[in-house]
């Protein structure tokens, strides 16, 4: 069974590979909340080894998280749900864990 | 002439810090002072053109960005590392911006009378 991670706040790279990735199943899903969704602009983000652990996991984003700060069109390459999506995550998990 | 430099750090989405730097900077603009508005880090994001917070039901505080020159204030500063570690661009992002470098920025912050970061 997977798990989903909540991120609520923005992250380094470093931060991410080394607290959290570890943590982290390939069935797992990842859904960035809020002002986390900007971690997702740095470029840091686009190395090799966030675009191998992308391909591996299902990362999410709330489309009115990404609307409202209008960075749609630089979040193309992760999935955007709405917020009856996330509750389907939320019952398919079974945990969720809050970072 | 008293110069105060307002570092910018937080977004505006995000807890009050956005508001009360802007509010400062305002206070700061009345009292006949220099006021440099400068964004770094994750503070960048608040320069992004075209946000509705309104799609979060909340206030778009960012828009107060487009008349700070009515109150004085018209220096807003962009530090350029900043900017290139991250996929934003300039065409991202709101005009009348200045692009500083981190050692401009610096200069500027040695040259202050006050910094105060948010």
């Amino acid at each position: 069974m997977q798990q989903l991670h909540l991120i609520q706040n923005q992250l380094s790279f470093s931060d991410f590979n080394q607290q959290f990735v570890r943590l982290v199943s390939e069935d797992d899903s990842l859904l960035f909340l809020n002002d986390s969704v900007y971690s997702l602009l740095k470029n840091e983000f686009s190395t090799n080894q966030f675009e191998t652990l992308a391909a591996k996991i299902s990362i999410c984003l709330i489309d009115e998280h990404i609307n409202a700060r209008n960075i749609s069109a630089l979040c193309n390459d992760f999935r955007i749900i709405d917020y009856p999506e996330f509750v389907g995550l939320s019952l398919k998990a079974s945990k969720v864990l809050s970072w | 002439m008293v110069t105060t430099n307002i570092m910018i750090r937080s977004t505006s989405l995000n807890g009050a810090d956005f508001k009360e730097a802007i509010d400062l900077g305002l206070v700061c603009a009345a009292f006949d002072q220099q006021v440099n508005l400068i964004f770094v880090d994750a503070g960048i994001n608040n320069l992004i053109a075209n946000q509705s917070a309104s799609i979060l039901k909340d206030k778009n505080q960012i828009d107060i960005l487009k008349g700070l020159e009515f109150y004085d204030i018209d220096n807003i500063f962009l530090e350029k590392e900043s900017l290139e570690n991250s996929r934003l661009t300039m065409d991202n992002l709101l005009p009348t911006i200045q692009l500083v470098s981190t050692k401009e920025l610096n200069n500027l912050n040695l040259n202050a009378d006050n910094l105060v970061t948010f």
